[in-house]
């Protein structure tokens, strides 16, 4: 029964989750236009991850043996070095175009070929390992620019792949199920170079998980190929991640370079006058949320929200941290005879005032309409506010506990002990005398040992306060 | 020819032999007394002071040096000058009471260790150029603003201490009439004073007064329960009945018995009389020396929970231990205050009646866990700019002051802020 009652949650669980981030994520498009943001190096550098969740101890040592088979002798000059490949990169990518996911790799890799940093796969995996160990990079991109070239090194060694011709119960499935091929491969007649994105939106077009399985898309790609809807190239590309991804890893949407690169230089240290050395206190930003794919708090602040969202985010937390550092504070009510009386908080009201006023601009910004489709909590509050620099690493353990003002939290323990104290006591009164009498007196004990002595005070107690 | 015995003879008793015999003596005599004043000069001055031993609340009398002191006769030293009741004349080291003595060298002592403390660790500049402070001992006059002292027989006060306000006699005086006195430290004669025990209130009286109603009430319900019985199995009154009455009627004479002696043993819980020689208690010293540190910015004009707790924090900082003004035998047997006491907030707490509570200590002291004691002890003193004796509630204006102190003074303003909220809250503000 137990085992059932198990299978049965996790599956909810299971659902809950994938549902979470299906719809957590909306797909951004990508953007033609050269209106990225003038983005330099300075702000690829990680200040926010204490950790990196991806680079393993072998991947440093692979970047360190690298660093030294490169022939340069200093490590300041390597880094400089660095530098100037990330800035000349940029500087293509901002001057390109189409800015999408393969230019980006594009240029990533040319300008490493040019600098004779990185000739081959390992090699440039090794100086991906090198950006991100020194911190030139942070986790987000390390990650992207680690999957890109993976899946470029899958293309370059793809096989010809030997095209077989659709049967009829296969077209005729396709129409029996409404499925056209114009309507889900014309992505790839519009534009053919951002292949990835256009990948993704195929894929979504795919509405059903059925219709993502291995052997349903290899036919469709047979098919769609067969009909001139794509490529020969496109093709095979299509065919060569079918083989190596699985179905979680096609229905996963990753962040786009473009996207997060134009975000991070709209909101990165926007309020934080210098930036500060990465600060170790703290591993908020790097806490893994979503376990299946990995995402860290960051990460998902940067796929879920805009610039303007992520800055009206953290302007929540720059008011009531003003609010809080205020002078002094004042209640003030006008008569009808413009007579003023005026209360004047004390410090610990001032305090309270300006968290449950961040509750309720809260509530006021979940109802505006550059949120109405998003919603968020108040950790993306935290996160946002922690991007933007409105708040430093060892402040973030005190601001997560305002949520506590109107969440008010109990330990796991304490949880776990109130369950337990409950369903003693409500089977203490099915015991036969004496039994029941003993089951009373060994929770009255167990109540003085275990729960906390200590009272816990309540403004409400206060009768010098009306906050 | 002569004899050399009759040649030399007239010598001897001539006039001059006797100068130069004389002359000797006189500069045999000086010289040793020079000597002697030479040694005295370079001698220790030790006096027996009464101290905690090391951490512990324990006391000890230890012999120790006396230093800055100008005189070598008496307790006048540079920074303090210990006189007895209003005496201007410091209490010599000759004095016919060895009591006093001991008392002036142990106040003596605290203060000049006190000083120290404030000086070497605080950076007070206020403690660092204050002139002599006049200490007076066993003085029961109470203070008067115009005059220094109250008419002696005016309410003569015992078992307290007290720091006064510098001040000067009325403008319409002749200016030699005119007293004038600086910062002073007073504390009052030891006194046994009866103590006015409220009935009930020891702790056996209590416990034998909650557990009365209950065991009556259960062997009432059994005699009852046995009548009932009884007259229900229409059977004449039986033993058990008889016996039941019998453990009703023996059972409340034994509670009102027991209640009745455990009255009497009041003494076992609560001391019958009160008494307090302020001038032996190493923390109290503290504390008086503290609030005439403070003074340049919480006058010493009276008593408020502020300025008393702000005195008790460097007290107790001084002091290194849990609880200050802990009794001692012969001394005290004064309730000692708790730094971690745990009572929270109440708006009685701002009366200046409950200004000697240790809620205001408990408040300051825990932000010594919170940021530190190095960092607490200097965030709390600059605090005192902030802060005037007469405006001084603990709920706002000694918290504003902490958190403007630590506004100017903490390395992570914002962060430690918010620690000091979550205490102040935790205190129930």
């Amino acid at each position: 029964m137990t085992k059932i009652l198990v299978l049965i949650l996790m599956t909810l669980l299971l659902l809950t989750e994938s549902q979470a981030s299906k719809s957590a994520f909306t797909y951004q498009p990508m953007t033609t236009s050269s209106q990225l943001m003038n983005i330099s190096a300075k702000i690829l550098f990680n200040n926010k991850e204490a950790s990196s969740h991806f680079l393993s101890k072998n991947d440093i040592q692979l970047a360190k043996k690298w660093a030294t088979n490169i022939s340069i002798p200093s490590e300041n000059e390597l880094d400089e070095l660095m530098n100037l490949f990330l800035e000349k990169v940029l500087e293509d990518f901002n001057d390109s175009f189409i800015k999408c996911d393969v230019k980006f790799i594009h240029f990533f890799i040319n300008e490493a070929k040019e600098r004779n940093l990185a000739h081959s796969y390992t090699e440039l995996r090794s100086l991906v390992h090198y950006l991100r160990f020194k911190n030139n990079i942070d986790d987000i991109l390390y990650r992207a620019i680690e999957r890109y070239l993976e899946m470029n090194e899958h293309f370059k060694y793809a096989q010809k792949i030997k095209v077989k011709k659709s049967s009829n119960q296969f077209i005729k499935r396709l129409k029996k199920q409404n499925i056209k091929i114009k309507d889900i491969f014309s992505i790839f007649q519009s534009n053919n170079i951002c292949f990835f994105e256009n990948y993704e939106t195929m894929l979504n077009r795919l509405h059903s998980k059925k219709y993502q399985k291995k052997s349903f898309l290899n036919k469709l790609f047979q098919y769609a190929f067969s009909q001139k809807e794509i490529s020969r190239d496109i093709f095979h590309k299509l065919m060569t991640l079918n083989k190596i991804q699985n179905l979680k890893q096609k229905q996963q949407r990753h962040i786009r370079i473009n996207q997060y690169l134009e975000t991070l230089s709209g909101v990165k240290d926007l309020y934080s006058k210098n930036n500060e050395d990465m600060n170790q206190e703290t591993t908020y930003p790097n806490e893994i949320i979503l376990s299946q794919e990995r995402i860290s708090r960051r990460e998902y602040l940067y796929r879920k929200f805009t610039i303007n969202q992520i800055i009206i985010l953290s302007h929540l937390l720059l008011d009531t941290s003003k609010r809080i550092n205020a002078k002094n504070s004042q209640l003030v009510w006008t008569y009808a005879n413009n007579e003023n009386d005026i209360y004047i908080f004390s410090p610990m009201e001032q305090y309270r005032a300006s968290i449950k006023l961040l509750r309720k601009e809260i509530a006021e910004v979940r109802r505006s309409q550059l949120f109405r489709y998003t919603s968020f909590q108040y950790e993306d509050i935290v996160s946002a506010a922690f991007e933007t620099g409105v708040i430093k690493a060892h402040e973030i353990d005190y601001i997560i506990k305002f949520k506590h003002y109107w969440q008010p939290q109990k330990s796991p323990g304490e949880a776990y002990l109130n369950l337990a104290l409950t369903l003693t006591g409500n089977a203490v009164f099915f015991l036969p005398p004496p039994w029941n009498t003993i089951g009373a007196l060994g929770l009255i004990w167990g109540e003085i040992i275990f729960k906390k002595k200590k009272k816990v005070s309540k403004p409400e107690d206060n009768e010098n306060v009306i906050i | 020819m002569k004899p050399f015995y009759k040649k030399i003879t007239p010598f001897f008793f001539s006039f001059n032999f006797i100068k130069i015999i004389i002359l000797f003596f006189f500069a045999l005599y000086f010289s040793a007394f020079s000597m002697n004043h030479k040694q005295s000069e370079n001698q220790v001055i030790e006096f027996d002071v009464l101290l905690r031993d090391k951490n512990s609340y324990k006391t000890i009398v230890k012999k120790t040096e006396m230093i800055n002191l100008i005189s070598r006769h008496s307790f006048h030293g540079k920074y303090f000058k210990i006189v007895e009741d209003k005496s201007d004349e410091a209490i010599s080291f000759q004095h016919k009471s060895k009591v006093l003595i001991q008392k002036a060298a142990t106040v003596y002592y605290h203060l000049n260790k006190s000083r120290e403390f404030w000086i070497n660790d605080m950076k007070s500049s206020f403690a660092l150029h204050h002139p002599t402070i006049t200490v007076r001992l066993e003085i029961k006059n109470k203070f008067n603003d115009l005059g220094q002292f109250s008419h002696d027989s005016l309410s003569p006060q015992y078992n307290n201490a007290l720091s006064i306000p510098a001040g000067q006699g009325p403008d319409w005086l002749p200016k030699d009439e005119r007293r004038v006195w600086g910062n002073e430290i007073w504390f009052r004669p030891k006194k046994m004073v009866p103590m006015i025990i409220p009935s009930e209130q020891n702790p056996l009286t209590q416990m034998l007064s909650s557990l009365k109603k209950p065991l009556m009430n259960f062997s009432l319900n059994k005699f009852i329960i046995d009548v009932m019985t009884n007259l229900k199995d229409k059977k004449n009154i039986s033993q058990m009945s008889r016996n039941s009455f019998l453990n009703f009627v023996s059972l409340y004479a034994l509670i009102e018995f027991s209640l009745l002696a455990s009255k009497k043993s009041d003494f076992l819980f609560i001391d019958k009389t009160f008494y307090l020689d302020a001038a032996f208690i190493p923390e109290i010293i503290y504390h008086e020396y503290a609030h005439i540190v403070l003074s340049d910015y919480l006058e010493l004009s009276h008593s408020t929970p502020v300025n008393e707790g702000m005195a008790d924090y460097f007290a107790a900082v001084q002091s290194k231990l849990r609880k200050v003004y802990q009794s001692i035998k012969g001394f005290s047997n004064a309730a000692a205050k708790d730094t971690q006491a745990s009572k929270p907030y109440h708006h009685w707490d701002e009366s200046n009646e409950n200004a000697t509570s240790d809620f205001t200590l408990s408040v300051l002291w825990n932000i010594r866990h919170i940021l530190g004691e190095r960092e607490s002890d200097i965030l709390v003193y600059h605090a005192r700019k902030y802060l005037r004796t007469k405006s001084a509630h603990i709920n706002d204006h000694l918290l504003r002051a902490l958190l403007q102190s630590c506004q100017d003074k903490c390395q992570n303003p914002f962060r430690d802020k918010l620690k000091m909220y979550e205490s102040f809250s935790e205190k129930g503000f």
